[in-house]
């Protein structure tokens, strides 16, 4: 069971200080690795890290903004005085927000896009030069959506950002592959947060009727996403490249079924 | 780690006694090395018997139950024996299969049904008659072993990439009727996997003297080179486990960066 380990491994991960990106950090620490959490918001990240310290594992909470070039510079810089190597990069932040196709203007998409696309380019890049420079390979793991690969009619920017992610890690991946990089990508579907659930958004794991909802019609918890990014991290991976892994149950048929008892009378 | 184990759950592998690369037998040991109990299925008692004795000498539980997977009533059977040895069914592993090759123009119907029979045929029935059982339990996973000829297609073995193909779109078809029961089906498509020493039964000795010389480039890393049966096994303990608990339907391909070349 080693090959799906990551004792001692160095990590980091950005958007690390809430939802999946912060349950993919504490998974890394509870599979061994020491996790280096940047975001914008520094009071989240001391949370984040300090649970992973409790852990006993080690945590560097480092403020960054990823679409900024130096930022990015910043955060590997800091995580090599601190651990001397990195062995694993996830470029997990990202965003929505998007006010419509017929009234954004450029700069609106341009921020999108920025902080969805340009952000995994930065990370995955200057994450490549620190790995190739080490000589003994490393894990890029990028976290796209699958909104980047379904039909949405609402979220345009976010979605062309979401499926260049994948094709960026296709692309990488070649590149990369010479020097044992593995680079992959990760889309969740809908996966509920703790903001989601406090926010009321979980979908309820009854039915109207008083039925249970089956756990593979529900949507995402974060550790789901965070097991699939355990998995791609590890040597259990090491022959996967370039590759896509979708972690999403069949939410989407269980939310279709609900439109269809709603339609034909049944949810009262 | 322990999203990854399997512990307490009974596994079935199908072609588990060694195929030509071994992969069967890898799938079986790491899937008993992660804790589970399992039937290892295939044709010849013999070799099923040695993959039951080894994963017994790393302390593992396993059982030998001999069938011919293309036949759906000895499939039936599978299943029984394997309930009457471990007493559930959690676990599918449907690795059985194999590759002939032939210019298309030159494939006879006969060889073109036994292809389907044992790549396609016998998947379908393991996962419908595992599935019977899986839906009393309330809950499984299926893993399918298709293979990347099934997504780009092979030059010279055209019965072989359809039938992977077919296995491909079948897990998408059982994930969606099963998944009210909590059964994830999953499939792993390795890339070219490293061949032995020895020739393979069956492969043109010019086929092999390709891989023999493509697997042993040197100064390629190990990305670009063809893959090991531990890392099949290793996507298949993933897909076996709570780990892939909210994946269905999805392949996973595993062939390093050989899709670079495949698609330039």
């Amino acid at each position: 069971m080693s090959a799906f380990g990551l004792k001692d491994k160095i990590a980091i991960v950005t958007g690390g200080g809430s939802g999946i990106g912060e349950a993919i950090s504490k998974a890394y620490a509870e599979a061994g690795a020491h996790v280096v959490v940047g975001a914008r918001q520094q009071e989240r990240l001391d949370r984040v890290a300090g649970e992973i310290r409790k852990m006993g594992r080690e945590s560097l909470a480092i403020a960054t903004d990823v679409t900024v070039p130096e930022q990015v510079d910043n955060l590997i810089e800091r995580t090599l005085e601190k651990f001397g190597r990195l062995d694993i990069m996830v470029a997990n932040a990202g965003g929505g927000g998007f006010s419509g196709v017929m009234k954004a203007t450029l700069a609106d998409w341009d921020r999108t896009i920025g902080l969805n696309l340009d952000s995994a380019f930065l990370c995955d890049v200057a994450a490549a030069k620190v790995m190739i420079e080490q000589g003994d390979g490393g894990k890029i793991i990028n976290i796209s959506s699958t909104a980047g690969i379904n039909l949405n009619p609402r979220l345009e920017a976010y979605a062309a950002a979401k499926a260049g992610m994948i094709n960026l890690t296709k692309s990488l991946a070649i590149n990369f592959a010479g020097h044992d990089i593995n680079v992959n990508c990760v889309a969740p579907g809908v996966t509920v947060t703790p903001y989601m659930r406090q926010r009321g958004y979980a979908p309820s794991a009854t039915r109207k009727d008083g039925t249970e909802v089956p756990p593979l019609l529900l949507p995402n918890e974060t550790e789901h996403v965070a097991d699939a990014c355990v998995f791609l991290a590890s040597d259990a991976a090491a022959h996967v490249t370039g590759e896509l892994m979708i972690v999403r149950g069949m939410f989407h048929m269980e939310r279709s079924n609900d439109v269809l008892r709603d339609r034909a009378g049944l949810i009262q | 780690m322990s999203r990854f184990e399997l512990t307490g759950k009974v596994a079935i592998v199908t072609g588990g006694g060694g195929t030509a690369h071994g992969t069967g037998r890898s799938i079986a040991l790491s899937v008993a090395d992660a804790g589970a109990k399992v039937a290892v299925v295939g044709r010849h008692r013999d070799a099923l018997d040695g993959v039951v004795a080894e994963i017994r000498e790393h302390g593992g539980q396993a059982a030998a139950i001999p069938a011919d997977v293309t036949d759906a009533m000895q499939v039936e059977t599978m299943v029984a024996a394997t309930l009457d040895a471990f007493g559930s069914v959690d676990i599918l592993v449907n690795n059985v299969g194999g590759i002939t090759f032939g210019k298309p123009e030159e494939i006879t119907p006969d060889a073109w049904a036994a292809s389907i029979s044992l790549n396609l045929n016998s998947t379908f029935f393991c996962c419908a008659a595992a599935a019977r059982q899986m839906i009393e339990q309330q809950g499984g996973k299926i893993v399918n072993i298709a293979s990347s000829s099934g997504i780009k297609g092979e030059e010279n073995a055209p019965h072989y990439a359809a039938a992977k193909a077919a296995v491909i779109n079948l897990t998408r078809s059982l994930a969606i009727s099963w998944a009210i029961h909590n059964i994830n089906v999953n499939c792993v498509a390795p890339g070219s996997v490293k061949v032995p020493d020895r020739p393979i039964p069956g492969m043109p000795e010019d086929e092999y003297l390709k891989r023999r010389i493509l697997q042993s480039a040197d100064g390629a890393k190990p990305l670009q080179l063809p893959g090991d049966p531990k890392d099949i096994a290793n996507a298949v303990v993933y897909f076996a486990s709570a780990g892939s608990d909210l994946m269905t339907g999805e392949t996973l391909v595993v062939r390093g960066s050989e899709w670079a070349s495949a698609y330039s």
